[in-house]
């Protein structure tokens, strides 16, 4: 997890450095903002405690109200109102539940967790702290404040929000469940139940959209909802490598979409998926990046979207849960086709690109972009080495 | 200094000359991330050469069942 942050961080440290001198004021207050959540990240990664996770929560959770209101319009700063109050609900359920932890095992590290599971006290610790994870990884139907957040705020912070502040609260859960916290099992059916509907509510939304932005963000609602889903029915069997690999995946992918979305609108002058029609602008590298990236978050072949899916859905088959896995195919179905509606106004030529059409000039953001994609593609390729990462980091 | 010490500490420090020096942000900003990342990879080189067991968490894992736990562990 801290290679991805690290990953994902030089990508958007590259398109942020790479943007015009109108914004510089907007670019001055965006690195230290930006800093804070790389620092509370790496915190949060290496934290083996539930009150530095608490603690890493808070600084995170801060730094990202300020990455979401640094658009400066009134929706970014409406989103992150919103945020803020939906991120103080979570750590106030996450401080509760380590409170009670304490209380029922004395201890708050993580391997306190297995013990947590066998008494009421601690089971509610358990449920309590799952559910303030809930609402800071907006998990269906706890969900409500993240679309407007990340649709609203600057392209470089929504890739940030989306592929890794996101993906803390995830993270945690996996850490928890690996250490027997889901192993009852009204908390593994509620994860991978909340799961379900927030892939195909999120997929419902993201084919509804008329913005990319807000596509993409809702995209990110659905995609949580597969990650939560994994976690419900892996608990601590060897199905957390599926989560832990489409985490990944997703992180990646969903980074790069955000920065060739902002490149996008930044050519085009707006995010329409009806103006995606090319009149004056042929497709560029932005377009290719989006297109690469959507392809890993769908989950086609070759990339860590489809290992991750691969993981899973053979898990699954072995387990004979069939249900789950008509879930995850119809959540996979969806995603293909809410992606393909922006991939084949972008890429298709014809009478949607005029003769005369301009090719957009390279830019960092470009280069970030298609870096960022080109990165879940191979981590698909090379699929070794994340899990034996992730081997070395949890076995 | 550890590895883990320096991907705590570093963006922090790196942030807080950022936001007091707003014309250098980007350039600090830039090389705190570029060098976070190499001390990253360090760290999953290191890992992967010595593997063992939650070594990504073992880095500041400290006595569990003290008093002082929930907040005594060095971040």
């Amino acid at each position: 997890m801290i290679a991805m942050t690290a990953m994902v961080g030089l990508g958007v440290a590259l398109y942020a450095s790479g943007r015009g001198r109108d914004r510089a004021r907007g670019r001055a207050d965006f690195w230290p903002l930006w800093l804070m959540t790389l620092g509370a990240l790496n915190a949060l990664f290496l934290s083996n405690d539930l009150f530095n996770v608490y603690v890493a929560f808070e600084i995170l959770g801060l730094a990202a109200v300020g990455l979401t209101a640094l658009a400066r319009s009134l929706a970014a700063i409406r989103a992150a109102f919103d945020y803020l109050v939906a991120g103080l609900t979570g750590s106030l359920l996450l401080l509760l539940g380590v409170a009670l932890a304490y209380a029922a095992a004395g201890r708050v590290d993580l391997d306190a967790v297995a013990e947590l599971a066998q008494t009421a006290q601690g089971r509610v610790a358990l449920r309590l702290i799952l559910s303030g994870l809930a609402v800071k990884a907006a998990l269906f139907p706890l969900h409500f404040w993240m679309p407007a957040a990340h649709s609203s705020a600057a392209p470089a912070a929504s890739a940030l929000l989306s592929a890794l502040v996101v993906k803390a609260a995830l993270y945690v859960a996996l850490r928890m469940s690996l250490e027997g916290g889901v192993a009852v099992d009204p908390l593994r059916a509620a994860l991978a139940v909340a799961g379900s509907g927030a892939m195909l509510w999120g997929a419902w939304n993201a084919l509804r959209a008329e913005r990319l932005k807000l596509l993409v963000a809702h995209s990110t609602v659905a995609q949580v909802g597969l990650i939560a889903l994994a976690l419900g029915v892996a608990g601590t069997g060897p199905l957390w490598q599926a989560a832990a690999l489409l985490m990944l995946s997703h992180a990646l992918a969903k980074a790069a979409m955000f920065l060739a979305v902002g490149r996008i609108a930044e050519e085009l002058g707006h995010d329409r998926i009806s103006g995606l029609n090319r009149e004056e602008l042929r497709p560029g590298a932005a377009e290719f990046a989006f297109a690469i990236a959507a392809i890993s978050l769908v989950g086609l072949p070759p990339t860590a979207g489809f290992i991750g899916k691969w993981v899973l859905l053979e898990g699954l088959i072995e387990d004979g849960a069939w249900h789950w896995v008509g879930l995850v195919l119809a959540g996979t179905a969806l995603s293909a086709a809410y992606l393909a509606r922006v991939v084949a106004r972008c890429l298709r030529g014809g009478p949607h690109v005029a003769p005369g059409a301009r090719r957009p000039a390279w830019r960092a953001g470009d280069v970030a972009a298609l870096g960022l994609a080109t990165a879940a593609l191979l981590l698909g390729l090379a699929s070794a080495l994340p899990f034996a990462l992730l081997e070395v980091g949890i076995a | 200094m550890s590895e883990p010490m320096l991907l705590v500490t570093l963006p922090f420090l790196a942030g807080l000359l950022a936001a007091a020096c707003p014309r250098g942000a980007a350039p600090v900003g830039v090389t705190a991330t570029i060098v976070n990342a190499g001390i990253a990879a360090f760290l999953v080189r290191r890992l992967l050469d010595e593997g063992g067991p939650r070594s990504l968490s073992a880095a500041g894992r400290h006595r569990s069942g003290s008093p002082s736990s929930s907040t005594g562990r060095p971040l």
